[in-house]
């Protein structure tokens, strides 16, 4: 049974490094001269560490949640059906395409982690080069990331919304029942 | 070819976003001052007024140029829901300082426009 207070302790340093990766993010999507793979790094950062944040929150054992990078594609969706859930007072048939979309965009996000690869099936990822199955050879900077251009993507803005948002309530939350 | 000005870019941009966004029912463009609006490196600013977003007050979201998409200048879209639209309308949900709501773009049915 993992301890609840140390658990809070780190749902709240999850959540802190979410935002702060969140910001640089920020930063970085404004610059016109940033890579696309270095902009979506401090994303994907973010992302995993709201999730890490959030399984946490939910009686996970931070000590078995350290090394592993895969928790985006399952947790964000689940992170955003909870914030529409709160911000909306109840869920309607409406909002579902919209998860569906955000479900989406979790799984890509997932995949910019070099470790998480479909079994070989997605080898693009923003940190290291990787071979196509054609043997073309692809530096992460070369590549543009399609399937993760928020500004067009549906529900990519919303998904930026849910992601500040959580992490400001994992603080909140973790924050109040600590002190 | 010369380079598409900022409005063009902005109506090419929200007609995309109609295309992409089904849930979103208006796009109203956001002017700001004009003594910084005519500069090329001032964001072209949307207020997408969207069915099934969460509601978050004003929140802008910044985004770099796009050349793969046609998109050669910054830009910042402000999503809410319909409800916010009106306490914008109202005055009881303020933009941030210096930022004005502009015109609306209407939605083109033939889907033939749009950034990308």
């Amino acid at each position: 049974m993992p301890d609840k207070e140390n658990a809070r302790k780190w749902q709240v340093a999850f959540a802190r490094q979410s935002q702060a990766d969140y910001k640089a993010w920020q930063h970085l999507e404004a610059a016109s001269d940033v890579a696309a793979c270095e902009k979506l790094h401090m994303l994907q950062m973010a992302c995993e560490k709201l999730t890490k944040a959030h399984l946490c929150s939910s009686g996970s054992d931070p000590d078995e949640i350290q090394s592993s990078h895969a928790y985006v594609a399952k947790n964000l969706p689940v992170i955003a059906r909870h914030q529409f859930a709160i911000r909306t007072g109840k869920q309607p048939a409406k909002y579902d395409e919209r998860l569906r979309n955000i479900k989406l965009l979790a799984q890509e996000i997932e995949y910019l982690h070099p470790n998480l690869d479909a079994d070989g099936q997605r080898p693009d990822n923003c940190e290291y080069p990787w071979k196509d199955s054609a043997g073309v050879v692809h530096a992460p900077a070369d590549h543009t990331f399609a399937g993760l251009n928020l500004l067009q993507q549906p529900a990519g803005r919303t998904l930026l919304k849910v992601i500040e948002f959580a992490a400001e309530r994992l603080i909140e939350d973790g924050t109040l029942t600590t002190d | 070819m010369p380079e598409p000005s900022k409005d063009e870019v902005a109506q090419s941009l929200a007609q995309a976003h109609y295309r992409f966004e089904p849930d979103v029912s208006m796009i109203v463009r956001i002017r700001g001052s004009a003594d910084v609006e005519f500069q090329p490196n001032e964001p072209i600013k949307l207020l997408e007024i969207n069915n099934t977003t969460i509601p978050s007050g004003i929140m802008p979201l910044q985004f770099g140029p796009d050349l793969g998409s046609g998109i050669p200048y910054p830009s910042v879209i402000v999503e809410v829901t319909p409800l916010e639209y009106e306490a914008i309308q109202a005055h009881s949900l303020p933009l941030p300082e210096g930022w004005s709501l502009g015109e609306e773009f209407p939605r083109e049915d033939n889907g033939a426009a749009g950034a990308g």
